[in-house]
């Protein structure tokens, strides 16, 4: 017999080579020495050639059921000793029936993860037979289980806790073991053939030799008050429903046999055995009800998660779409223990084109073309229920045809259900050994969905990535202790960070303390309470590596599921260009409500200054024109000076308020394409009744080369306007004042020139004549003077609008005012040459 | 033929005087107030043949004046000429809208506004 684990052999009979391999690699890795059969056959000859330490066998080969091997694997020599595990999926009643006969030493429900595989080979191999060695301590107790699975289980597990362990198939069995040799404690299933749990601890207690015994019965299903109290009758200790680790069954073992042993009463014996007849039909009837549907159920369901979870598992870890959908398929098919299958998903260019197949041969008629009727894809997922083939659903001839091409017996087809996607297909063989095929439309229905859904979650997964990923918004996940879970590309760039060197540590710590330094750098921190979930968005400011600060926008919340707080999410944005228009924002809407109330102001000013000299001027014009009686000469010509007067202090408000409302519009100069002799003929037209009235020659001297100019039309007029009202100011009656436009001396620009033949500007005052309040020399000879506003202004504005502005003047020979302005550089516009 | 009758309307005390003496020296009938609540019982009561109405008035601005004559059927239809300090083009348009036969930015020429006045009295 084979007791050491390095030498041991383990025979592999399983027809899903995905399965096959995962068990070889499982097991090699912990030092099994591996042979696999794919058929009975296989593993009929493996078996005679060399006889394994422990047989693992699926119950669905393609040429023989597992029963039938287990039987024939039973007849070689030492079959005896050697243990034999089921594998199994999905398990009928049949073979639930089959296995729980004890056929089998064990059995392991698909998917079997490999460390539960490797527990329960290391199980059988290091405790060969049925009993346990004797270095338990605690006491030998004997189990009595007519399961072998069970049995097998209890015995190991009190084995580990330190029990020297003995076992029993039954009631009559377990007795005769007792009294050959009387163990400290018996652990009984209640329900048992020959002899039952309640029945072996009557006989027990009546027993001389064992009425000491300890005795726990064990029962797998619910346990009813009478149930308990005929388990008090018959003399047990306790009376426990079976959990999968056994922890009640073995604290109840452990006060049983610490506690004083004193000899029970017995009950009646006729009263008894009614009472215990009942209720072990009881018991039966329910174990029978329960045990048949949960484990049926239960094992669909194993299945369905496994699918599940293995789906998941693929399409998180692998980013090819055809390895994966290949891996998902397999992940499918080893959960239901199916050996062939397909997927099919619909694309742009051909509905339902085969994505993933195994099993299947690819040959003409083959997988890829559904075997011929690839329209009954399209009709089966247009169904709510799968279909199985054969059935009513499938024309005979069809079905028939389909499945011999397949190479299998039965398929059953579900959908696959994407969301607002195209719809897919999966297929998968029905092992002919199968009795109840509606399972198989459950199971299949079930998986489907679940493949729909799974893609469909990937692809929200994929979306929601590419969301983070993209949006400009920092986001930050953090555990509830602050530390940095996540952080998408544009919180580590806002952060001057790596991926790297944000995870894991505290944000607090990163964004607020600077290096060396123990205390946050920042007062009245609001990133502490932030952390525990207010809510709302702050402003504040966060390090960069490089020790710089930005200004943020942080708001900070709790990620809950239920009522389980998992961490928090934090977003946040560089808030520094905002804050810079904030700024500028408040400083224009300052300046412009400084413009409006001097505007208000000059209006009012203006209002106020021009109403009196109104009145002034209108009586001085009544009495002027003798409404108010006749006027001597003398009188006539003294009301002329009031007039005049009254007239050139009007003029000079005007100037005043036009320099004050110019200084206030500093703001806005806008250049654009200004066609200058249309400027020049508006203003000199304003001007032209002032001119004749003194009787000035005003005219214009334009070329027709002049472009445009990059300039304000509004400030053009107005520096027009102030040059020619100085030269009509000044020029003397007779006089001639021409205006000019042409290209500038200097590249890219047109000048502009106001020329009069007034008296000329002494050389000293030429260089101040633009200054600002300058009055001019002291000349008495010099009609009128000005507020000294006027060419300050021009000057200013010409020079905004990238311009010079300068004077050609002599006393006796005129002035020449002249400016420039830019020449505009647009684009010419193409037009299109007449063919 | 009876004189034209023209109600004043002005607050400022120099300025009505002004008119009046320009008006007066043509032979017209004026009627004078510095109101626009005044204005309008005044225009009650004298039935002008034509108004001078001043827009910054107080107790009720000129556009008031305006919008409460439109709406007195026997008054609706007395030309009214407006004489304004403002120089916004809007007030302009909004006393036209309101009908308003002219109007005259302000300082005045009394010449001007004596030639607008025969116009629109079609006895130049």
């Amino acid at each position: 017999m084979v007791t050491h684990k390095g030498a041991a052999t383990v025979l592999v009979i399983e027809d899903n080579p995905i399965t096959r391999k995962l068990f070889r690699v499982t097991l090699k890795g912990a030092g099994y020495t591996v042979q696999e059969a794919g058929d009975g056959h296989e593993a009929l000859e493996r078996a005679r050639r060399s006889w394994p330490a422990l047989i693992l066998l699926d119950l669905r080969l393609p040429d023989m059921t597992g029963f039938d091997l287990a039987e024939r694997l039973r007849e070689f020599p030492h079959a005896a000793e050697t243990p034999i595990i089921a594998i199994s999926g999905l398990v009928s009643q049949a073979e639930q029936t089959a296995v729980n006969t004890g056929r089998f030493h064990g059995f392991l429900a698909k998917p079997v993860e490999p460390s539960r595989l490797l527990e329960v080979v290391a199980g059988y191999l290091q405790r060969p037979g049925m009993v346990s060695d004797t270095s338990g301590s605690l006491g030998r107790v004997l189990v009595v289980d007519d399961e072998p699975v069970q049995r097998k289980l209890t015995a190991l597990r009190l084995g580990d806790v330190g029990y020297a362990v003995e076992t029993a198939a039954d009631g009559q069995e377990a007795l005769a073991r007792a009294r050959h040799e009387p163990p400290d404690a018996i652990v009984s299933d209640v329900l048992m053939p020959a002899l039952d749990g309640f029945g072996l601890c009557r006989q027990v207690r009546q027993d001389p030799r064992l009425k000491h015994v300890a005795v726990v019965l064990v029962s797998s299903a619910y346990v009813e008050e009478e149930d308990r109290a005929l388990a008090t009758r018959v003399g047990a200790d306790a009376y426990i429903v079976r959990t999968p680790e056994l922890s009640e069954v073995i604290a109840a073992l452990a006060t049983a046999l610490l506690s004083e042993r004193k000899p029970r009463s017995v009950v009646a014996l006729e009263f008894l055995t009614t009472t215990h007849l009942q209720r072990v039909v009881r018991q039966l009837e329910r174990q029978v009800a329960v045990a048949g549907t949960l484990a049926r159920r239960n094992a669909t369901l194993t299945a369905e998660v496994a699918a599940l979870d293995g789906i998941g598992r693929v399409l998180s870890r692998t980013q090819d779409p055809n390895v994966a959908a290949h891996q998902v398929l397999a992940t499918c098919l080893e959960a239901g223990g199916v050996s062939a299958g397909a997927m099919y998903f619909n694309r742009i260019d051909e509905p339902f084109a085969l994505r993933a197949s195994i099993g299947f041969g690819d040959g003409p008629g083959g997988a890829a073309a559904f075997f011929g009727y690839k329209d009954l894809l399209t009709e089966v997922v247009a169904q709510p229920a799968p279909v199985m083939v054969p059935s009513a659903s499938v024309p005979d001839g069809v079905a028939r045809e389909i499945l011999d091409h397949a190479g299998v017996g039965r398929l059953v087809i579900a959908g696959i259900p994407v969301p607002g996607a195209p719809t897919g297909a999966l297929v998968m063989a029905v092992p002919d050994a199968e009795d109840d095929p509606a399972e198989w439309l459950v199971f299949a229905r079930t998986v489907g969905a679940q493949l729909g859904q799974a893609i469909a979650l990937a692809r929200t997964a994929r979306t929601n990535e590419l969301l983070l990923e993209s949006t400009g918004e920092g986001i930050v996940a953090l555990d509830v202790r602050g530390c940095v879970t996540f952080a998408n590309q544009a919180a580590v760039r806002l952060l001057g960070r790596t991926a790297e060197e944000v995870k894991g540590v505290a944000l607090h710590d990163v964004v607020h303390a600077r290096p060396g330094e123990a205390h946050c750098a920042f007062e009245g921190c609001g990133l502490g309470t932030q952390l525990a979930g207010r809510g709302h968005f702050v402003e504040g400011s966060f390090l960069r590596k490089d020790g710089s600060q930005i200004p943020v926008e942080y708001d900070c919340r709790p990620i809950r599921e239920g009522d389980l707080e998992l961490g928090f999410v934090m977003s946040f944005r560089n808030i520094s260009e905002r804050q810079q228009a904030e700024r500028l924002a408040i400083v224009e809407v300052l300046q412009r409500h400084q413009l409006r109330i001097k505007d208000e102001f000059l209006t009012h000013v203006s209002h106020e200054l021009r109403t009196p000299l109104t009145a002034m001027r209108e009586f001085t014009t009544i009495l002027l024109d003798g409404l108010a009686g006749e006027l001597r000469p003398e009188q006539r010509d003294y009301l002329g000076i009031i007039l005049r007067n009254a007239d050139e202090l009007r003029s000079m408000i005007d100037d005043l308020l036009e320099a004050a409302r110019s200084e206030m519009a500093r703001l806005t100069v806008r250049p654009t394409r200004v066609a200058l002799p249309v400027i020049i003929d508006e203003v000199i037209a304003h001007h032209a009744a002032t001119a004749r009235a003194k009787g000035i020659r005003l005219r214009t001297d334009l070329r027709s080369d002049v472009p445009p100019a990059s300039a304000d039309p509004i400030r053009v007029r107005q520096i027009l306007g102030n040059l020619i009202g100085n030269a009509l100011k000044f020029t003397p009656e007779g006089g001639q004042i021409t205006v000019h436009a042409r290209l500038a001396p200097e590249p890219g620009a047109v000048q502009v020139s106001v020329a009069d033949s007034g008296p000329g500007v002494p050389a000293e005052s030429v260089d101040r004549l633009f200054d600002y309040m300058y009055q001019g020399p002291n000349t008495v000879d010099l009609p009128r003077r000005g507020f000294g506003i006027g060419l300050h202004l021009c000057k200013d504005l010409v020079t905004r609008q990238n311009g010079r502005i300068w004077v050609d003047s002599a006393p006796g020979r005129g002035s020449t005012f002249c400016f420039t302005l830019p020449v505009h550089s647009a684009p010419p516009v193409t037009e299109a040459v007449p063919s | 033929m009876t004189a034209k009758k023209i109600l004043i309307v002005e607050d400022d005390p120099d300025q009505r005087l002004a008119i009046n003496v320009r008006l007066r020296s043509k032979a017209f009938a004026t009627v004078l107030v510095g109101d626009g609540q005044a204005a309008l019982s005044a225009a009650r009561r004298e039935r002008p043949d034509l108004i001078l109405l001043d827009l910054g008035l107080p107790a009720g601005d000129g556009f008031l004046v305006l919008e409460r004559l439109r709406a007195i059927p026997q008054l609706s239809g007395i030309p009214t000429i407006v004489l304004t300090a403002r120089d916004a083009a809007s007030s302009q348009d909004r006393a036209l809208d309101l009908g308003a036969v002219a109007f005259f930015q302000k300082p005045v020429d009394g010449v001007a506004l004596l030639a607008a006045i025969h116009q629109v009295l079609g006895d130049g």
